[in-house]
């Protein structure tokens, strides 16, 4: 027993020996001889913490806690003796039922600790659930103690950075992947080798909080199977790591392996971003389960309409009422025990335009949630980036309120590309506002080209093999005749819909699959890549796979045998933008300056050098990108042809000894789309050069010393 | 749980058998910080326990550092592979010094003993 008084206990509750606990850190923390546990209602009128034995899953203890122990709205109180590995827990909530007042307390129900740190009840994913548990999911007690081995935070620039969208189940899960703990963080480990050899230094991770993937899950009669919540964008713990990710769920020890994961891919110099999904939780609206906020607090996690009815931005049935000073509090120290307990280095927030609504769903000016998050001084040197829409119909893009902290995920960026991609007029100079880091969207506001995550293709829609091979969706596999998933797709099948063997097609789809990949390479910004679209992965035409737990949705790695051309060409392509600061420099790119070899930072060309053409039928966008110091001769051409038929490019001159060299030529085939730095032709002064129908380029200046 | 400990060449090793759960890692931790306080260097021969929990992790991180600590050398010896794999997983395996067998222990610490 501990010398310390405060560490006695002064009283026995259920046969518990128990003393006043202490009021934060709410949730549950290990005290020396015993268990703290704190949690806080504003209306409810009386507090009962349950505790579970771990192995009979029977409620082993029911403490009525008393007023003695509460502190304002809060609970609190130790719990001596107590096996951590032995019980779990969860709270019963007195109060008020009165819907239609927004008041939702059922003391019948056993909430679940909003800020619990490991969740039992989904250990195995697939495992089927116990449809009779009226408690399925129960809070338990981990270790907070993980040796780090001095890991110290990444804090890569996010210029220089290189993000891979991915799934961890689906990484993994494939029979393909050949590792030892298929869809796990595990098994995100045995594939560090490959994202090194892809080149890639960021990962970020789809919704990792836990989850339950049978939410909403019924029988699909078109796959035969079961709709799941795959992808997870449906909060159960923001606290609590998905134990069935984890090769060790089973064993409660999904926080370590988590940690393990992420000192794993630090040591090997790769950042983790997580997507974090703070619009709305797993409850649904006013028919969905009561898991733990509903029951807690309800007025205060969730907007209400004034008829006491769930205000829905988010799309998924209810909206998390963020601004609100303690959900504020909450989603604040979710974010801080995220970076300072588990080394992430930077979150997306998901349909990020609903955590600038107020109470009522209003938009707010300056939302204090935002604010609070820009500012606090853990998550100072993380990285912060908003998806900045929501299914309410509020789009910011270019407009979220950042605080100078705040990148974005540019859907216009997307949409340029694309169109610009499937030969669309008029895109000429949306593609070149595209290229110089969206500064229509960012300069004004003082924003450099580092407010734009650059993508093309994202867990939401196509896939980039499927952008090049389908015209529309084809999400009949979802059971809502193909009416879900976004219709705008902007995507071109090169002319036959879906798979085929024609050669000449599939030669077109390849080509355009790296036309898309070298312009999100060549353009200022952040830039995103696709899980699998480094090596052709399709979705079938599905472009809304939230519900897929299958092949359709799982990365095959036999893809690297069947397309090698293409992951050759994404790994030369990451290289190359990564050797080239003219690319990447933090700010739009001024075309008055004098930078390397007498060249502005950039320029633009067209057929001939320094005539562009930004006409309506324009296909064709040339540009020549120089580092700005005038004493460096970082000089790229970069030229781009949408259009069906080949053109002839006048090259501007270079001075001395330098010849351009060919870097890229999307119009060849391997080995002679993509070279090693140094091993492309030189090419002759004066001559011009021949850029094959919707082809891409990349020339760089070179020293002739031949 | 049992234990069992016997000396071979002048290392002490303790034979586990059962489970290592949160129910048995104080009791263990106990005895083994007792033993390791008494020896130079400590061989856990791992061949005949089943689960490993988190506690029990937690028990050998805590008796690692105490052997570090006391500049002395603790070996995990025939971990069942089962084991194995949860501390790979978790991170904790490649904390250990670890040998296929209770021989190839010993045999390693005299060898490095002797210079």
């Amino acid at each position: 027993m501990s010398g310390r008084i405060d560490l006695y206990p002064t009283g026995e509750i259920s046969g518990l020996k128990v003393r006043p606990g202490r009021v934060k850190p709410y949730g549950t923390s290990l005290v020396p001889g015993g268990v703290n546990f704190s949690v806080f209602s504003t209306a409810a009128t009386s507090c009962t913490l349950v505790l579970f034995d771990k192995q009979t899953r029977q409620i082993m203890a029911e403490l009525v806690l008393p007023d003695s122990f509460r502190i304002g709205d809060v609970w609190s109180v130790i719990i001596f003796d107590l096996d951590p590995e032995r019980f779990e827990y969860g709270y019963r909530m007195d109060g008020r039922w009165d819907p239609a007042a927004g008041y939702r307390f059922d003391p019948s129900k056993i909430l679940l600790d909003p800020y619990v740190r490991s969740i039992s009840g989904r250990e195995v994913w697939g495992a089927q659930p116990d449809r009779d548990d009226k408690f399925p999911y129960r809070g338990f007690v981990i270790p907070e103690d993980f040796d780090w081995y001095g890991d110290t935070p990444m804090e890569i620039p996010s210029e220089n950075l290189i993000i891979y969208e991915m799934h961890v189940r689906g990484f993994t899960r494939h029979s393909t992947s050949g590792v030892a703990h298929p869809g796990t963080y595990a098994g995100v480990v045995e594939k560090i080798p490959y994202l090194l050899s892809l080149g890639v230094n960021c990962v970020e991770l789809l919704p990792v909080f836990e989850f339950d993937e049978f939410e909403l899950s019924v029988p699909n009669p078109v796959t035969g199977g079961f709709n799941m919540n795959y992808w997870g964008y449906s909060t159960v713990g923001f606290y609590a790591p998905k134990a069935g990710f984890a090769a060790t769920g089973a064993m409660g020890m999904q926080a370590d392996e988590f940690k393990s994961m992420v000192r794993s891919l630090h040591s090997a110099g790769i950042e983790v971003l997580l997507d974090v999904v703070f619009n709305h939780t797993s409850e649904g609206d006013h028919r969905g389960p009561t898991i733990s906020f509903r029951g807690l607090d309800n007025m205060i996690y969730y907007m209400l309409t004034p008829e006491g009815y769930y205000h829905n931005f988010s799309g998924c049935g209810n909206s998390l009422n963020c601004n609100n000073p303690i959900v504020r509090e909450m989603v604040i120290e979710c974010l801080r025990f995220w970076v300072a307990e588990y080394h992430i280095d930077g979150f997306r927030f998901d349909a990020a335009a609903i955590l600038g609504r107020d109470s009522n769903g209003e938009i707010m000016n300056n939302p204090p949630l935002l604010e609070s998050v820009a500012l606090d001084p853990i998550l100072k040197k993380c990285k912060l980036i908003a998806e900045a829409w929501d299914a309410g119909g509020l789009y910011l893009l270019g407009k979220f309120p950042n605080y100078g902290r705040f990148a974005e995920w540019n859907g216009k960026f997307r949409d340029d590309i694309r169109d610009f991609l499937r030969g669309e007029p008029n895109h000429a100079g949306l593609l070149a506002t595209r290229l110089s880091g969206s500064p229509d969207l960012y300069e004004s506001s003082g924003r450099g080209p580092l407010a734009s995550i650059n993508f093309i293709t994202c867990h939401d829609g196509f896939s980039l093999r499927d952008l090049v091979s389908y015209n529309h969706k084809h999400n009949e596999a979802n059971a809502e005749d193909n009416r879900d998933g976004c219709d705008d797709n902007r995507s071109w099948n090169c002319g036959i819909e879906g798979e085929t063997t024609d050669l000449n097609i599939t030669a077109l789809r390849l080509r355009q699959a790296k036309n898309a990949l070298l312009a999100l390479m060549v353009a200022r910004g952040t830039p995103m890549i696709l899980m699998g679209d480094e090596m052709g992965r399709t979705q079938w035409g599905n472009n809304n796979t939230y519900c897929h737990d299958n092949e359709g949705n799982w990365l095959d790695w036999s893809l690297l045998e069947r397309e090698p051309e293409l992951f050759r060409f994404v790994r030369l392509a990451i290289a190359f933008r990564l050797r080239h600061p003219s690319l990447r420099a933090p700010r739009h790119p001024r075309s008055d300056t004098s930078g390397a070899l007498g060249f502005p930072e950039i320029s633009w060309h067209g057929r001939t050098p320094w005539a562009p053409d930004w006409s309506h039928e324009s296909r064709l966008v040339a540009a020549v990108f120089a580092t700005a110091a005038a004493t460096a001769d970082d000089v790229l051409y970069y030229a781009w042809n949408s259009a069906s038929s080949v053109t002839m490019l006048d090259l501007p001159s270079l001075p001395g000894q330098y010849r351009w060299r060919v870097l890229v030529n999307t119009g060849c085939v391997s080995p002679l789309d993509i070279y090693n730095p140094g091993e492309g032709p030189l090419l002759l002064q004066g001559v011009p050069f021949l850029l094959g129908a919707y082809s891409s380029v990349v020339l760089v200046a070179d020293v002739d010393l031949s | 749980m049992n234990i069992t400990i016997s000396q071979e060449c002048g290392t002490a090793v303790a034979s586990i058998t059962g489970d290592i759960t949160h129910a048995v890692a104080a009791e263990l931790q106990e005895k083994l910080l007792a033993l390791l306080s008494s020896v130079e260097d400590l061989v856990l021969d791992f061949g005949g326990i089943g689960i490993l929990t988190s506690a029990g992790l937690r028990m050998l991180l805590l008796l690692y550092r105490e052997a570090q600590g006391g500049h002395k050398k603790l070996l995990l010896a025939a971990v069942p592979e089962s084991v194995e794999d949860v501390m790979s997983v978790t991170g904790f395996w490649e904390q250990f010094v670890t040998c296929k067998s209770v021989d190839d222990a010993i045999k390693k610490v005299t060898k490095t003993v002797q210079p």
